[in-house]
């Protein structure tokens, strides 16, 4: 009912000399008959930067036309603290935990990504062991960045209960996560060369305690969650985007997989012991709201998978590379590490000129990447729907601002 | 799939007449071309199948800013990443923009035109991205410097190295001996003074 008033609403023309009648109108006969002479005017909206829908400190200056948003401003840069300078003042190892702070529901890929970087320009190897470890806390890093967007996501559209549920799943990561490095958000756990240390006893039989009971609740939350009636009302067929469009935007990761591109750096450029792995890159194809929001549920599927498997071929052996100092110094050169973060392609770029400090250090966030395409995905679409727009892009804007 | 085909390829090829990708140790496959050639550069590798835009990224040097742009492409089999370097003097740093080829340059254009100052021509908005309109400077050049931001402090809070590299030898004792000899300063001033040197030393 509520929908059906808005679009007959957008229909109509409204100024302000009328709008009392209007109102009275709509109160008494649900419509309005004659819509003749009245006109349109647009406004300007403020959305944040401090809203409690906006992810994080977001400002958008929206433009609207009764129910209807015909543009949308961007204004980032409210989280902005110049990560790229303070990364050329401190030595390779001292960034780790700055990486910690840029996608901080998911600061375990950063801390990959950055020391793949480092590996990549100082030609290190990594022992088996540790890309083991490193492969099963980035996929459990996956499954509580996605149970995080699930919860937000229902919460947007009105539903609060999933909330309590997803965030005790999550709990559970966190605590696994305490008892292997000993923080629950920032981590610093994946260190140049490896991982900080080797997995307590019983880490591995209670992750796959973990895994495995969530595996059978998924069920039950795509059910309570995705397979709501007004949850898919909410969702489907809004902000559609297509493949040529997400490309031409420069989407990565969930959002871009939506719309049936298959680009997952996990087989497109693989690493670590990727391809020794059996899983699914989960592709949707109308790059709506709801295909967003399912494929990260399906991804949580996949990730559960690979847990296993990791756990299952996890050899024993050193967990860092020998002879790595805490100062030290690459040679001369370039190197590039990107993974598959929950967001997308996160990618660093780091430059040595032979000393301890990098050079260099470019962040690629997914993210600002995928935060770019808001404008061109909403605009046309009804200001309540934005929200859940940028929702499912899934913006983390201690990534989008660096 | 892919990286078996990559290793079977051998290591460069040619895209088009004349540009010629060759890989290179850290980064994968690589494309320098100069910055007059940059757009045709760029159109080529479009053309070739690389339709989604990464980054760019400028790095500071005395005389230049190097560019590094990434492309990837969803359509080809194999070498299915680009690094595109060009380098742009910094008396004129001006580069054609991207942004017709790949929507998504505009934003990473912006960025790169805030934080080191080149100019993107023909970018339909380019205005600062992160920071505000009316900041100085470029901040990720490395002779930028932040000292017109103290004015308010009556540069009682540049006694740290920079400062004193700066102005060597006069400005600091001085400094230092007007702060002993002030007793009748009012007591927060005097603890605001001991909060800024202690931050200062943590951070050598």
């Amino acid at each position: 009912m509520g929908l059906i008033k808005m679009s007959k609403l957008e229909e109509m023309k409204i100024s302000n000399h009328n709008l009392s009648e209007l109102e009275k109108d709509l109160a008494l006969n649900g419509e309005v008959e004659s819509t003749e002479d009245i006109v349109t005017e647009e406004l300007a909206i403020h959305f944040g930067p401090q809203h409690p829908s906006a992810h994080g400190v977001f400002h958008a200056i929206f433009h609207v036309k009764g129910e209807v948003v015909t543009k949308i401003e961007p204004d980032i840069g409210y989280l902005h603290r110049c990560f790229e300078k303070i990364a050329e003042n401190r030595t390779y190892t001292q960034f780790i935990p700055y990486t910690d702070r840029m996608d901080y529901v998911a600061s375990m890929t950063n801390n990959w990504a950055y020391c793949m970087a480092v590996e990549k320009l100082a030609g290190i190897e990594v022992p088996e062991r540790a890309e083991h470890i490193r492969v099963i806390v980035g996929e459990l890093q996956r499954i509580a960045s996605h149970l995080v967007f699930l919860s937000t996501a229902g919460s947007e559209a009105g539903a609060l209960t999933p909330f309590v549920y997803f965030f005790d799943e999550r709990e559970g990561i966190l605590t696994l996560y305490e008892k292997i490095c000993g923080a629950r958000l920032t981590y610093n756990y994946i260190r140049i060369g490896g991982v900080r240390a080797d997995a307590p006893e019983g880490w591995l039989d209670d992750t796959l305690a973990f895994v495995t009971r969530l595996k059978k609740r998924m069920y039950d939350y795509d059910r309570l969650v995705l397979g709501n009636y007004i949850f898919k009302k909410r969702f489907i067929g809004v902000a559609p985007f297509s493949a040529e469009q997400a490309l031409d935007w420069g989407l990565t990761g969930p959002p871009l997989r939506s719309t049936g591109v298959s680009y997952d750096v996990r087989r497109s450029d693989p690493y670590s012991v990727y391809p020794r792995l059996e899983f699914d890159v989960v592709v949707k194809y109308k790059g709506d709201n709801y295909d967003r929001a399912c494929i990260r549920s399906d991804e949580i599927k996949q990730s559960i998978r690979i847990i296993e498997q990791a756990i299952e071929q996890i050899p024993e052996g050193p967990v860092k590379a020998d002879g790595i100092a805490k100062v030290f110094k690459p040679a001369a050169g370039e190197g590039y590490g990107h993974v598959e973060s929950p967001k997308g392609d996160l990618g660093f770029y780091v430059v040595s000129d032979g000393t301890t400090k990098p050079y260099r250090v470019k962040i690629q966030g997914p993210s600002f990447g995928n935060l770019q395409a808001l404008p061109a995905m909403s605009e046309g679409t009804y200001i309540g729907d934005v929200v859940l727009t940028l929702g499912t892009l899934d913006p983390v804007f201690g990534e989008v601002d660096r | 799939m892919s990286d078996e085909n990559i290793m079977n390829q051998g290591n460069s090829e040619e895209i088009s007449a004349g540009i010629k990708i060759v890989e290179e140790k850290g980064i994968g496959y690589t494309l320098t071309v100069e910055r007059e050639d940059l757009f045709k550069a760029a159109s080529a590798l479009k053309e070739a199948g690389f339709d989604l835009f990464l980054f760019v990224s400028g790095i500071d040097y005395p005389e230049s800013i190097k560019l590094t742009y990434r492309v990837y492409s969803s359509k080809r089999q194999n070498k299915l990443a680009v690094m595109l370097k060009t380098e742009v003097p910094k008396s004129d740093p001006t580069v054609d923009s991207l942004v017709p080829l790949w929507s998504a340059a505009n934003w990473h254009e912006r960025e790169t035109y805030d934080l080191y100052g080149v100019i993107f021509k023909g970018h339909p908005d380019l205005r600062r991205i992160f920071l505000p309109q009316d900041w100085v400077g470029y901040p990720l050049r490395k002779d930028y410097s932040d000292d017109h931001m103290t004015v308010m402090d009556d540069g009682k809070k540049d006694k740290d190295k920079a400062a004193a590299k700066d102005k060597p030898a006069a400005a600091a004792p001085k400094e230092s001996a007007e702060k002993q000899d002030a007793p009748e300063q009012p007591s927060d001033i005097a603890d605001a003074n001991e909060v800024s040197t202690n931050g200062s030393d943590k951070n050598e």
